[in-house]
């Protein structure tokens, strides 16, 4: 039996429901937070498994070589470009979180894309809630986790990771 | 007495050829000055490519806070240095936030957040802070994003730009 990650969401509702202690709504906003974000984001990674794409590896970006061009210019965009390449592919190697945003980015599937930003929008809103001690987390940040998190869901519907 | 001079002049041009004036925002300039044989005249000189890059580069990370509050600047600076293409899409960027978002809008600040799995990378951050409920906020983030970020700055551009909201 898989585990249903919308039990996260459903989760993560019930607490933002049940603010009666006050001491502790910031502790609950946050939480609520980590589950909106994990409710989704798990169902993204685990569609890239299935579908394949999460095993092929993000490739490694070829060294540019100076003889390779005539002009020096185009050397320097070249290696530029490969630089660049390069941190997104240290980023997927090192990070499930990357790995999901840049898979889903690079993707030619519109609804991805727009999966792909919205993931990215939701993964700051969870690290600030689960890592930033001097940053207040309330009831405006939750609602907008949950917010977000419902159209991811739809995203996710919508290229038929869940249903 | 005069064609020593005109000598002297042109030896001047042809060594200024490969060179431009070099202005420092910051600090001893003098380090760069040199008096010149025999004309008294100050120079401030180095080599084009080397300033070329220095000057661009600090004047459009200046510009950009035309359109944004930096926030952490030390890590922001050195990967806007690193990506310094998505200086006009975040220009772009900010004019739609503008649009987008109208009066309720009270700040827009750039930021670098890094991956706490993975610290060597992460991706830029437009931080939206509005003067509205999270309802309302959603709705036009969601419709921006939509109708106009995902297409034209998401997808293009090389780093990961995302976009954040806050409310006073």
């Amino acid at each position: 039996m898989t585990f249903n990650w919308q039990k996260f969401i459903k989760v993560g509702d019930e607490i933002l429901e049940d603010l009666n202690t006050p001491a502790l709504n910031e502790a609950y906003c946050r939480t609520s937070i980590n589950r909106f974000y994990y409710g989704v984001s798990n169902p993204a990674r685990n569609f890239l498994e299935k579908d394949g794409r999460w095993k092929q590896e993000i490739e490694a970006p070829k060294k540019p070589k100076p003889n390779e061009f005539q002009d020096h210019n185009e050397y320097d965009v070249a290696f530029k470009n490969y630089e660049e390449d390069l941190e997104d592919f240290k980023w997927a190697q090192n990070s499930q979180h990357g790995k999901t945003i840049i898979i889903l980015k690079k993707s030619e599937n519109e609804t991805e894309n727009t999966l792909s930003s919205q993931l990215s929008t939701l993964f700051i809103q969870r690290k600030k809630a689960d890592y930033y001690l001097h940053e207040e987390i309330n009831k405006f940040k939750a609602d907008l986790a949950k917010l977000l998190s419902n159209e991811i869901l739809n995203s996710l519907k919508e290229i038929g990771a869940i249903t | 007495m005069v064609s020593a001079g005109l000598a002297v002049l042109r030896d001047f041009q042809e060594k200024s050829k490969n060179m431009e004036p070099f202005y420092e925002d910051k600090g001893d300039c003098s380090k760069n000055v040199e008096a010149y044989e025999n004309t008294k005249i100050l120079v401030l000189y180095q080599p084009k490519k080397e300033i070329k890059e220095e000057v661009k580069c600090s004047s459009e990370i200046n510009d950009l806070k035309n359109y944004y509050e930096l926030k952490d600047s030390s890590i922001l600076v050195k990967k806007l240095e690193e990506f310094e293409d998505i200086y006009q899409p975040l220009v772009e960027t900010k004019k739609q936030i503008q649009n987008y978002f109208g009066k309720n809008l009270i700040e827009v600040s750039l930021n670098y957040e890094t991956d706490p799995e993975y610290q060597k990378s992460g991706m830029f951050v437009i931080d939206i802070t509005i003067n509205l409920s999270a309802q309302e906020a959603f709705d036009i983030y969601n419709r921006f994003s939509n109708e106009w970020f995902v297409k034209n700055v998401f997808t293009k551009v090389r780093p990961i730009i995302s976009l954040n909201l806050s409310s006073l």
